[in-house]
């Protein structure tokens, strides 16, 4: 069964159809979640909301975006929920993307220190960095579920980076320091 | 690819957690009991509003009958009765009397029909108009 029937099938109201959605994204969603909660009961109750979103807005889909666009999409509305009840700081980009220039930046660091870089992130660059380098989303994808222009998308990125870049150049200071 | 690469070590650490799929099935259950508690509290809304209409228009107290609609109807006492069998008898047909205004004249006010079933049932009165 293909993504868009399984979601006709929830729509319906088959249980079967959805712990069928669920194991298929299941983690995906959770990592998406955990990428910008940073919290592991946060995210599992998130990804929780998500499928339960899923379920009640079955109907809704009408199949003009892809299931994990779609997916996604619900994903990030649950997350900016639950950072907006627990008032935490959701940092938006808008104001940088203004004067936002395009150029490449090198990252090809030590894994170990990218990794690291990457728990420092604030939410809203590892957000972008998940859905453009872990999931592979192309930004025609990302513009949708982040609800922006793809121009957007493609600044948050290029800042994303940039700010992952320097994490990574303080990282390495502080490593030589230590050494 | 690097970026990816450091994004799997991140999330290698990261486990999935196992009861998801419980917990959204909680959360439905919780729904369609929300659901039919919702639907209850409709349904006894409803079945008080039609008792409510029910009761206003088929059990309405007899005092409220009258209203409105209340006829005078001239009589003349000529029986001695009881004040306080008088007074009964007028309660149950819902009716007041007024008076007297001389020669043991009163009127009898409250509906019609009433108005002439308690004379059918009494003799201490005699209808005058």
């Amino acid at each position: 069964m293909d993504e868009i029937s399984l979601i006709q099938e929830i729509a319906k109201g088959d249980e079967e159809a959805l712990k069928k959605l669920i194991r298929l994204y299941k983690n995906r969603v959770f990592l998406y979640t955990y990428g910008i909660l940073r919290d592991y009961e946060d995210s599992e109750e998130a990804t929780a909301e998500v499928f339960f979103q899923v379920w009640r807005s079955a109907k809704k889909f009408k199949g003009r975006s892809r299931v994990s666009t779609w997916i996604f999409g619900i994903a990030r509305n649950v997350c900016m929920n639950l950072l907006r009840k627990r008032k935490r700081r959701f940092q938006t980009l808008e104001i940088m993307e203004r004067d936002a220039v395009y150029e490449e930046v090198d990252l090809d660091e030590n894994i170990e220190i990218l990794r690291q870089a990457i728990d420092q992130l604030p939410p809203a660059h590892r957000e972008v960095i998940h859905l453009a380098f872990y999931e592979e989303l192309p930004y025609s994808e990302i513009a949708q579920i982040l609800k922006v222009p793809e121009n957007t998308v493609k600044t948050r990125v290029f800042y994303a980076k940039k700010k992952l870049r320097e994490i990574v150049k303080r990282l390495k200071g502080e490593d030589k320091e230590g050494s | 690819m690097r970026i990816k690469r450091a994004l799997e070590a991140y999330y290698e650490k990261v486990k999935t957690p196992e009861g998801v799929e419980s917990d959204v099935l909680y959360r439905i259950e919780k729904e369609r009991s929300r659901k039919w508690k919702k639907i209850a509290l409709a349904e006894f809304a409803f079945f008080l509003l039609i008792t409510g209409l029910s009761l206003y228009f088929f059990l309405t107290p007899s005092e409220y009958e009258t209203m409105g609609a209340e006829e005078h109807v001239k009589v003349r006492l000529v029986k001695n009765v009881g004040l306080i069998d008088l007074s009964e008898d007028l309660s149950r047909y819902s009716l007041r009397i007024e008076g007297p205004y001389g020669n043991k004249d009163y009127f009898l006010i409250g509906s019609y029909d009433r108005i002439e079933d308690f004379l059918k049932n009494t003799d201490a009165f005699e209808r005058l108009n």
